[in-house]
């Protein structure tokens, strides 16, 4: 068995017990080592003190056989060897001659004693020897030098050995009883030891149990126990104070967590509420974007329905009346050239008018109409607007001074709009020039980056404290006797351009000429 | 032998008819021409009903149809005529004082054969009226299937007063 088990079986007693143990175990082996010691010794002395009584005794017997022995008297002998009587333990004695042969024997019951110690007993002489249950003590007879022969003691040892037999039980008995009063006594010491102990493990237990750290032991010594029952009850009483210290952090903990939790649903609240109102104001925002769209929509399709009732209703007549007016022509004669003069005005009126009514629509119609956005090129689209101007131009000198222009991201229906206003403008104005001069171009504006295309004429020009009046609708800088035309024409243009979120403005000075500049900004393309 | 056919003419301006009349007169052209002054009775002219119910039988050779007229404009009718079997292959001039670009398109859509902006100028109405008119009332070829059921239409109607 391996001495870990052995501590280990140990360990799991409890500790009264050992404590017993402990006491039962140190008495008991103290007490059997003094027993042992003192049986040991008793035989050792009994051993050692009986040969010298009984030597002795020989020497005395010796003595007085001497003269017996040298007169050969059997009868005295056997006297002198019968006082041996009085003691008891003597069995028997004999007195041999110097041949060895027994002469007198003195025997305290039956037997022979002689018959072992016949041979050589000279060789013998003044010793002594043990054997089972006798002790043999042998003295030389000597008269002067001669030697007469020996005497022969036996002892009987029994006695001695009956002794050590007692004692033995005697000290067993004593041992067992001394065992049981050290068990009775330690059973009842251990408890001073083991009770302050054990109260402090219930102590503990209960502790463990209850989670009650106001549970004091209590000091019944003032030994390293009560040291021990001290620094339990301290360290109790710290994890008391961390116990309570730790309640109240967790209960403060808590009451900062509800605390928190509390802001937190008001603020959640708050976030519903605020959630909820623009969940509202979208739904406000979104209905009266609605309502508003479709007021929009109302107002375009008034306006669509105006634009189609002034087309429509404003021309009938209008041509109803040149239509008339030119049958009412054929049926007069010739010669009156009077009436069919007025005619003529009438026809002329009718013309003017069918014009302002085609520029007007025009004009609402680049407000109102949907925009396509592609790549326009300017280029392409100038030379066909000078094309178309051909039959205008007639037989007049203009000099074309056309500059590579980029291509622009816009409506190209518009952008054509645009360029054959500004072009036609141009040809107008220069009618008085004998070579008239139309500069078209395009340069980067330092600023915003935008392309600046110009149309650039060397007319008439214009005051340029009359500039704003130069995009407004019917606004005209010139008689129509000057040069014809609606007052349309640059309103369209600049509707156009800032429709397309760019700028349009003129550089002039009479009798020099005039230089319109307008951009067009990259469009978005879902526009 | 080549029959005249009709010509109809719908608009609602009487001046307006006048000037038609008046030019198409005066592209000496021996058509007959037959006017009605609103969609309504236009169709009732197509359909041979109300009060066209005993019309001579037969298509008319061309339409010239004003877009703007009360009831039923010419849209309507443009749509009705090329919803229905017998009057799909009639022509469709389109006469309009405006040049109104969803006028134009919805026209184009429901398969005009021109659409004409009424100039204003007298003369030039007239020299638009003859070329509508010797197009489509000299010149162009009507569907054969129409002349079949037309000599038919004429040959009952001959048994009828036969009869």
């Amino acid at each position: 068995m391996s001495a870990p088990a052995s501590t280990g079986r140990v360990n799991h007693r409890s500790i009264q017990n050992k404590i017993i143990w402990v006491m039962v175990a140190t008495s008991g082996i103290s007490l059997f080592t003094a027993s042992l010691a003192f049986i040991i010794y008793d035989v050792a002395e009994g051993r050692k003190a009986l040969p010298k009584r009984i030597g002795i005794l020989a020497n005395i017997l010796s003595f007085e056989s001497i003269s017996a022995l040298d007169f050969r008297d059997r009868d005295v002998l056997s006297e002198t060897l019968s006082s041996l009587k009085g003691d008891e333990s003597l069995v028997a004695a004999g007195v041999y001659d110097s041949d060895d042969r027994l002469f007198a024997a003195y025997y305290r019951s039956s037997g022979n004693v002689g018959a072992q110690l016949a041979p050589h007993l000279e060789s013998y002489d003044d010793q002594y020897y043990f054997t089972d249950d006798s002790l043999f003590v042998i003295r030389g007879i000597l008269l002067g030098d001669r030697r007469l022969g020996a005497l022969v003691v036996q002892a009987d040892t029994r006695e001695l050995t009956s002794r050590m037999k007692r004692s033995v039980s005697i000290v067993g008995v004593l041992f067992l009883l001394s065992i049981v009063v050290a068990v009775v006594i330690a059973s009842k010491f251990q408890r001073v030891i083991t009770a302050p102990i054990l109260q402090l493990s219930s102590k503990a237990q209960e502790i463990s149990n209850n989670q009650d750290y106001g549970i004091r032991a209590e000091r019944t010594s003032d030994d390293e126990l009560g040291v021990l029952v001290d620094s339990f009850n301290h360290m109790l009483t710290q994890i008391q104070q961390r116990d309570d210290n730790l309640k109240s952090l967790n209960e403060q903990l808590e009451d900062r967590v509800q605390e928190r939790t509390r802001k937190l649903e008001v603020e959640i609240q708050d976030r519903k509420r605020a959630e909820e109102k623009i969940r509202v104001l979208n739904a406000e925002l979104e209905d009266r974007v609605l309502k508003r769209t479709k007021q929009l929509e109302l107002a375009n399709k008034e306006l669509e329905s105006f634009a189609y009732t002034v087309s429509h209703d404003l021309r009938a007549p209008l041509r109803h009346a040149a239509g008339f007016a030119e049958l009412l022509e054929e049926c007069i004669a010739e010669e009156h050239e009077e009436p069919r003069e007025y005619i003529q005005y009438i026809n002329e009126s009718v013309q003017k008018m069918d014009n302002l009514i085609n520029d007007l629509l025009s004009f609402s119609r680049t407000g109102r109409q949907g925009m396509t956005i592609t790549t326009v090129s300017m280029d392409k689209l100038i030379t066909e607007i000078i094309d178309e101007f051909a039959i205008q131009i007639g037989d007049r000198t203009i000099k074309w001074d056309l500059s590579p222009v980029p291509d622009a991201t816009a409506d190209p229906t518009m952008m054509r709009l645009i360029l054959s206003n500004l072009i036609g403008n141009a040809i107008k104005y220069t009618g008085t020039r004998d070579v008239a001069r139309v500069a078209i171009g395009c340069s980067k504006d330092p600023a915003e980056g935008d392309d600046i295309y110009f149309v650039a004429d060397n007319g008439v020009g214009f005051n340029m404290k009359y500039k704003d009046k130069l995009f407004g609708v019917f606004q005209r800088l010139h008689s129509n006797e000057e040069f014809e035309g609606t007052g349309i024409g640059l309103a369209t243009v600049r509707r156009i351009v800032t429709r397309h979120k760019g700028r349009i403005w003129a550089e002039s000075e009479v009798d020099k000429g005039t230089t319109l500049y307008f951009t067009i900004p990259k469009q978005e393309t879902d526009v | 032998m080549t029959i005249l056919r009709r010509i109809l003419i719908v608009d609602d301006d009487e001046k307006d008819v006048k000037l038609t009349m008046k030019a198409l007169s005066d592209s000496n052209l021996a058509n007959q021409i037959d006017i009605v002054h609103d969609g309504e009775q236009a169709l009732d002219y197509l359909h041979r009903r109300g009060q066209f119910h005993d019309r001579e039988v037969g298509n008319p050779v061309v339409i010239l149809l004003d877009i703007k007229m009360p009831k039923v404009d010419g849209i309507q009718v443009l749509r009705e005529v090329r919803e229905t079997d017998h009057l799909r292959c009639i022509p469709v001039v389109m006469l309009s004082s405006s040049r109104e670009e969803n006028d134009l398109i919805e026209s184009y859509d429901l398969g005009v054969n021109a659409y004409v902006v009424k100039p204003v100028k007298f003369k030039d109405f007239i020299d638009v009226v003859r070329q509508i008119k010797v197009f489509w009332a000299l010149i162009n070829e009507t569907p054969p299937y129409e002349r079949l059921s037309e000599l038919n239409e004429q040959n009952e109607h001959a048994e009828n007063s036969t009869s």
